[in-house]
């Protein structure tokens, strides 16, 4: 009298299980982190002034700003004193569960920095703000789920999130549709923020309630193939992932690598989920390939620093954000991970604000494994609040203010007036940079 | 018998003798529909309803496949992506208004499934599972890729919603439905009201295809495909049917899920890990959680083959996590458990685990088994019997000479193995044919031949003018000749009544409208053969056995089961293989009395036997065979004093009074041999 057979039973009780795995994965790569990154951790903040004297000269006008700024950034200059009433709130759906918990968790602690020091410097005139965390599980439609629940039950003024360009893909309508303002700061599909899916300068239309803290795909683009140019890198190969992401990003760099002038010598593909990539790169290496960059996500990232080892295979990568996960260095370890060239709107090195920043981020969490995620969450954050200090909780106020932000100081590369009616995106080229593994760190090049 | 006032019958043109019960639970559905959601008019909860309501829908199509036919597939997230890729296109590009690609999504969705199993369910075994699996990852593959067409990982946008009234309806859109004084309606509720109806009408509908002949049918299939094709169940065009039904659903439930929000992408539909998937589910370990596996998880926790399983299964998994992931912002939880709770994924897990090792039935099935449950569900009474004079067409009862069934030089062999080898034998109308043999002389392998389960290497099978070799089982069924098995091959889960009404698979004329509607032509045959039904167990002395389940009878009475549900069809010839096999001495004589008065009925009787005193006892005419050939021929006192029969016997000429003990373990011996041989004969074809 069994419901069904033992057979399917065993295979659903097998797949169940499955899901306590893959739940279990992500947040448990957390706390084991920080014998490894706490050493480490300490070095850049200590010699960070230094290190950031040497670099901030170098930069133009821009990027001087936020170090000419003595006081360390925070947001507790937008907070404001005052009668107090309810709490105002804020919602962000992330992913804190599945594939790309890292970039959820990491960013989380970033904003609640953010809101914490906000509130002790009295909120939005005596109103604490609150910010409601609710996790996607990477599944577009629980994305919906949630952001439906910020509009409907919550009442939000605005959001933050998502993780994933698909998740936010799917909920861009409903946000649209109630207009309430989000600030994306860890997504980077040009289409989450824009009307096409190639980035035009001036040609592109933003949606009017979403914007972008995060690094915008074509703007990594182009800075890893700059950086390829001022290196002089002459036998490049290209490889990426068979995702939307992968291909897309390869379809842009194709765009750009004309007028670059480079010679490529090589395309191979992988797939997610892919462990072995010693047949692709032996393609690459017979081509005579140096340096390849890469467009994919963390764990094959790091799958692919170890096929080449396995082949033994001396060659530089690069490629975008992809290698900044913190998985590349922990699955395929510090020594595999050293050199290799990423792209960043932020390393604990590249200001006195960003150490500082890492310097928080370590006393509250005593570690600080994804530190571009957790300032990205910081500085949208911070984005928000301070359009919040002059608009007042009402969401379309809210949303001509962040629009018009003037005189924003973060703690990454974004600029003091980060959006325009045309420009959605904070981050651009010349704001992002690369950046290379030095012991398990991501520091800022010369 | 007295019936409960609920379970009072209505008469009505369709949804014909509903219970009373049936008809106000129904309408309070309808009216909590209704009315609930003008109360809490909240978008969030009802989004979560309409998730509930369309992965029921799902749900209820997977149930069919898993729980019911009992084929796993692990493809019906697959299956949701081609609904609701169908349904997205045809709205955007195709310019189809949404109500009608509801349909016709379902409906390709339908056709996929169908392509889907046309090749796959030839095969026994987890084929059908390893299938869908590679089916879920070329649907994403396609998704992801195809971008010309699906957009790929940037989506379908401005998916439209369905029209009410000429106001497209949209989640958080208001609108007066009733005119301009009524109250105003929020879009997360129309739909709701859309989807919640939507599925109450796959649940009543598929309620009476699953309580009806189409249920019975695939519920046979599932335990036993072999006895369902002697009785002439065609096993391959059933299961493809089932497939396919499950498949419009779940095709259905993705187009609801497309037009919810407006926005389908290929992220929704992945599999996490492809390749490895495969091999991880077949050794039982998977470890991704993705849309088939969802709606699986659904089914079974819901309780599998429990008609409302797949509600509450959906209803329990799609709340709980939502609960789960917003239980930190409950007063009632201490700080302390707040960082715990971020793991929630954990505990979902866990739940489910809890709930499937503890609640083997799930909740539908636990449900059920609470005190006082069973009194309240609907029963049908039995009806009174008849007597039955007649059970075969009446020209074989009246003197036909020429033999009905003949095998004609039939030679059966397995590579080097001759099994049967040149075997001809007569059996005449209206008489019983006795078949014996010692162990391994071929009696079992020419059954086989004889009922479609062998094709035949050489010789030929004829019923009357009729060829039968290189039929199927289920066409020669269908023709009038079936069996019984050596190792009792009943539906074990149904009740004998509902054994035997399997058996009037053939006979009945009403179609799968008549049975999802219940129209007044599907009560009035269904109530026909019910009579018929019980008026042939009790020719065979069963009635009072009508309700009981097959499984819980002693093996004795098993038989006469199974003999009841052969006579259904209303055969010519019955065969029966080792009638006597595994039941005890006392018993003996009651089938012999059975075989007997099945004969006098006008049914043509071949029983192959190794119980001498039953087939001597029994036969008009005895063949022996031995060693695949036939050795002897007569009546049973010629056949006892025929030396080489005697020889056959291993020379031991108290072959004759073979102690009961020794004859089942020879059953034994031939039993295992038999189901191997089945086993191989199904996956031939």
């Amino acid at each position: 009298m069994n419901a069904c057979s033992p057979v399917v039973r065993a295979l659903t009780l097998g797949l169940v299980l499955s899901l306590t795995a893959a739940c279990a994965q992500a947040p448990a790569a957390a706390p084991s982190k920080p014998a490894e990154s706490k050493p480490a951790e300490s070095k850049p903040a200590a010699t960070s002034p230094a290190a950031a004297a040497a670099t901030a000269p170098s930069k133009p006008a821009d990027a001087a700003k936020p170090a000419a700024g003595t006081d360390p950034v925070s947001c507790a200059e937008h907070g404001t004193t005052g009668g107090g009433g309810q709490p105002i709130k804020i919602g962000s759906s992330i992913s804190l569960t599945g594939a790309t918990a890292n970039f959820g968790v990491n960013m989380r602690r970033g904003v609640e920095i953010c809101v914490k020091e906000f509130n002790e410097a009295g909120g939005y005139q005596g109103r604490q703000v609150e910010v409601i965390f609710l996790d996607d599980q990477v599944k577009p439609e629980i994305a919906v789920n949630n952001v439906t629940r910020f509009i409907t039950q919550d009442r939000v003024i605005g959001i933050l999130g998502p993780v994933n360009s698909g998740n936010g893909l799917a909920f861009r309508p409903k946000v649209e549709e109630a207009e309430i303002p989000t600030i994306v700061p860890i997504a980077t599909s040009v289409s989450l923020v824009y009307d096409s899916a190639i980035y035009q300068e001036g040609v592109s239309k933003p949606s009017p309630w979403m914007f972008r803290a995060s690094m915008q795909d074509n703007f990594q683009i182009e800075t890893i193939l700059n950086y390829a140019k001022a290196k002089n890198w002459d036998a490049i190969g290209i490889m990426h992932d068979s995702s939307g992401y992968g291909q897309a990003s390869k379809e842009t760099a194709d765009k750009l690598i004309p007028a670059l002038g480079f010679n490529i010598l090589a395309t191979q593909t992988y797939n997610i989920g892919d462990t072995d990539m010693t047949s692709q790169l032996q393609k690459t290496q017979q081509a005579g390939v140096k340096q390849i960059i890469n467009f994919g996500l963390g764990p094959e990232n790091a799958n692919l620093l170890r096929s080449a080892q396995k082949i033994n295979y001396q060659v530089q990568f690069s490629g975008a954000w992809g290698f900044s996960d913190p998985v590349v260095p922990q699955l395929a370890g510090n020594d595999l991970a050293e050199g290799v060239v990423t792209v960043a709107s932020f390393t604990n090195d590249q200001s006195p604000a960003a150490a500082d920043f890492a310097r928080k981020m370590q006393e509250t969490y005593s570690e600080n494994p994804f530190p571009i995620t957790a300032a990205q969450g910081y500085d949208a954050t911070k984005m928000m609040l301070l359009a919040l200090k002059s608009s007042g909780p009402d969401p379309k106020k809210l949303r001509d203010a962040i629009e018009n932000l003037d005189g924003f100081r973060g703690v990454t590369a974004a600029p003091a007036k980060p959006f325009g009616p045309n420009r959605h995106h904070s981050l651009e080229g010349k704001d992002m940079f690369a950046a290379v593994y030095r012991g398990g760190q991501l520091v800022r090049t010369e | 018998m007295k019936t409960s006032f609920w379970a009072r019958r209505i008469d009505t043109p369709i949804f014909s003798r509903v219970s009373l019960g049936s008809v106000v639970l129904t309408l309070a559905a309808v009216a909590a529909i209704f009315l609930v959601p003008m109360a809490i008019d909240n978008a969030y909860s009802m989004r979560i309803a309409q998730q509930i309501a369309f992965y029921t829908i799902a749900a209820i199509g997977l149930n069919v496949v898993v729980g019911y036919q009992g084929q796993v597939s692990l493809g019906h997230g697959g299956l949701f992506a081609v609904g609701a890729y169908a349904s997205a296109l045809l709205a955007t590009q195709g310019g189809v208004p949404v109500w009608i690609a509801f349909v016709l999504a379902a409906g390709v969705a339908g056709g996929v499934g169908a392509l889907l199993a046309l090749p796959t369910l030839r095969a026994k075994g987890p084929y059908l599972a390893m299938v869908t699996i590679a089916f879920s990852i070329i649907v994403f593959v396609v998704a992801q890729s195809w971008t010309d067409v699906t957009r790929g990982p940037e989506g379908i946008k401005n998916i439209p919603g369905p029209e009410w009234f000429g106001t497209q309806i949209r989640q958080l859109r208001t609108f007066r439905p009733f005119g301009d004084s009524g109250p105003t309606i929020s879009g997360a509720v129309a739909y709701f009201w859309i989807v919640a109806l939507a599925a109450l009408l796959v649940q009543l509908l598929t309620n009476n295809l699953l309580t009806g002949r189409w249920g019975r049918t695939i519920n046979a299939v599932r335990q036993s495909e072999i006895a369902a094709e002697t009785i002439g169940v065609s096993v391959y065009r059933w299961k493809v049917g089932a497939f396919t039904l499950s498949a419009v659903l779940a095709g259905l439930s993705g187009a609801f899920f497309a037009h919810q929000d407006g926005y389908i992408v290929s992220d929704t539909f992945t599999f996490n890990k492809s390749v490895e998937l495969l091999v991880f589910v077949i050794l039982g370990g998977a470890f991704t959680f993705n849309k088939s596996v969802e709606l699986l998880v659904f089914v079974i926790l819901g309780g599998a083959r429990t008609l409302f399983g797949p509600l509450v299964g959906s209803t329990v998994l799609v709340i709980l996590p939502e609960f789960l992931k917003t239980l930190s912002e409950y007063p009632f939880v201490p700080a302390w458990a707040k960082p715990i709770l971020e793991h929630y994924l954990l505990f979902y897990g866990a739940l489910l685990i809890l709930a499937l090792i503890t609640m083997p039935e799930g909740i539908a099935g636990a449900l059920k088994r609470l005190p006082g449950v069973a009194r309240l569900l609907p029963s049908v009474p039995l009806p009174a019997t008849r007597a039955v004079t007649a059970l075969a067409p009446s020209e074989l009862r009246n003197g036909a000479t020429r033999p009905i069934l003949v095998a004609d030089d039939i030679k059966m062999y397995f590579g080097g193995l001759k099994a049967v080898d040149g075997v001809t034998l007569d059996v005449h109308p209206g008489k019983i044919q006795g078949l014996i043999g010692p162990n391994g002389s071929g009696k079992s392998t020419l059954v086989n031949v004889l009922t479609g389960v062998y094709r035949p290497t050489g010789g030929q099978v004829r019923l009357g003018d009729a060829i039968l070799d290189n039929l199927s089982p289920h066409s020669i069924a269908a023709l009038g000749v079936t069996r019984t098995f050596q190792n009792i091959q009943l539906f074990k889960d149904l009740t004998v009544l509902e054994n035997v009404l399997v058996g009037y698979h053939l006979r009945m004329r009403y179609g799968f409208v008549d049975q999802m509607l219940r129209t007044r032509r599907y009560v009035r045959e269904e109530s026909a053969y019910r009579q018929r039904a019980m008026d042939l167990l009790s020719f065979l002395d069963i009635a009072h056995l009508a309700t009981a389940e097959a499984q819980s009878l002693p093996y004795g009475l098993q038989r006469l089961v199974e003999i009841a549900r052969a006579l259904a069809l209303g055969p010519s010839v019955l065969i029966l293989d080792e009638p006597a096999a595994g039941i005890n001495a006392s018993e003996i004589g009651q089938v012999s009395e059975v075989i007997r008065r099945v004969r006098d009925a006008g049914v043509t009787i071949l029983v192959i036997e190794h119980h001498m005193d039953l087939v001597m006892g029994v036969s008009d005419h005895v063949a022996a065979l031995d060693r695949g050939q036939k050795i002897a021929e007569g009546t049973p006192a010629e056949i006892q004093a025929n030396d080489r029969v005697i020889e056959a016997y291993l020379g031991d000429p108290n072959m004759f009074s073979l102690s009961v003990a020794e004859a089942a373990e020879v059953a034994v011996a031939e039993a295992t041999e038999e189901a191997e041989a089945v086993t191989h004969a199904v996956l031939e074809r």
